[in-house]
């Protein structure tokens, strides 16, 4: 560190005058105030109490996790990308406007029928071997669970459970 | 281009914790912490000059610097960042106290240790060191930053200048000042007590 004493002697100068109007005075203030830096450097910051980092880590850890920015930035990057090649694909096409409302409301009638096969599959399986599915879905959404909690970690893990 | 960012992350001692940190690595910040607690803590003390209030505005200080880390400037440093923000904390708080006029609080001068050891040998020295301690208690709030930034934490002026917002030119005359009102306290003191 360097001695402000000597660092800024105009500066010094200047404010001692301020505050000695003799020469015998301004040397005893200089030298009143050389001892008191001595002493002022002595001391030092006192330690925070033992459980101090402990609690800022427990409050940080309570914090909900952000995503950083550049992964916020990678994912707008990637969603504008997949509406420009959506876009460009149904212009290249030759597809217009009409076609989409048709092909929309097509959708939905095919979606029933995707359904109501899909029902009655689920039904056939559930009559043959409804044990082995109940225990199939029920290891699924188990492991489903554990691996979502894993990610969150165990702070914001209890928050939710 | 690259020089430039070398010499930037050479001048900054905890870039590598803070970008490790920004990622998400918790023992990052923990070591962030580790590292700055000490001044933070020892700041809010000599401002606040209550253990409780230094207590909770550090751990806030903290969490302030965590929860903004993203807007933190790489080119700063960043325990100067860490410390304008628990001493814009640490002024809201001595607002506060203004507005309510509160009676004054005890100074904290017996709380505040020496980082050396205790012995017998040096009970004198300790002693001076409590008194002066106990004289710097009874300065204005920006008499004891100043005192504590330069002397304490050893700071130069153009660091304490970033820290408290002002051009580093006036920091020597706020030092000289602020000594010398220390000064008279402990002339004052030792008049007393004689």
């Amino acid at each position: 560190m360097s001695d402000p004493i000597h660092d800024d002697d105009a500066e010094l100068e200047r404010l001692l005058a301020e505050s000695a109007p003799d020469e015998a005075g301004r040397e005893a203030l200089r030298e009143a105030h050389r001892q008191l830096e001595k002493d002022l450097l002595r001391l030092a910051d006192p330690l925070p109490p033992p459980d101090f980092l402990n609690k800022v880590m427990a409050k940080v850890e309570a914090e909900p996790k952000r995503l950083p920015a550049s992964e916020i930035r990678s994912a707008v990057f990637i969603a504008f990308a997949a509406l420009a090649a959506s876009v460009v694909a149904f212009v290249s096409s030759g597809a217009s406007p009409d076609g989409v409302a048709v092909s929309f409301a097509q959708t939905f009638v095919s979606a029933r029928e995707v359904l109501v096969g899909f029902a009655s599959g689920l039904a056939a399986v559930w009559r043959t071997a409804g044990l082995p599915l109940t225990v199939t879905l029920a290891a699924v959404v188990m492991v489903s669970l554990v691996g979502f909690r894993r990610l969150m970690g165990p702070v914001n893990a209890k928050a939710v459970s | 281009m690259s020089l430039g960012i070398m010499s930037a992350e050479a001048t900054q001692p905890w870039a590598e914790e803070v970008r490790r940190a920004r990622r998400g690595d918790s023992s990052a910040f923990e070591a962030l912490v580790r590292g700055m607690q000490r001044p933070v803590y020892g700041l809010c003390l000599r401002l606040l000059r209550t253990e409780a209030e230094a207590t909770e505005v550090a751990q806030e200080t903290f969490l302030r610097a965590y929860q903004n880390l993203e807007r933190f400037d790489d080119s700063r440093p960043f325990d100067l960042w860490v410390l304008t923000i628990a001493r814009n904390l640490c002024l809201d708080i001595l607002r506060r106290r203004q507005k309510v006029q509160t009676e004054d609080v005890e100074p904290h001068a017996p709380m505040l240790a020496s980082s050396e050891p205790n012995s017998e040998d040096k009970a004198i020295e300790k002693q001076q060191r409590q008194s002066l301690e106990e004289a710097m208690a009874t300065l204005s709030s920006d008499d004891r930053e100043v005192l504590a930034l330069y002397y304490v934490q050893k700071r130069t002026t153009k660091e304490i200048g970033v820290i408290m917002g002002v051009a580093p030119g006036t920091i020597m005359a706020r030092l000289f000042r602020a000594r010398e009102k220390l000064r008279v306290r402990m002339m004052a003191a030792e008049r007393g007590a004689a």
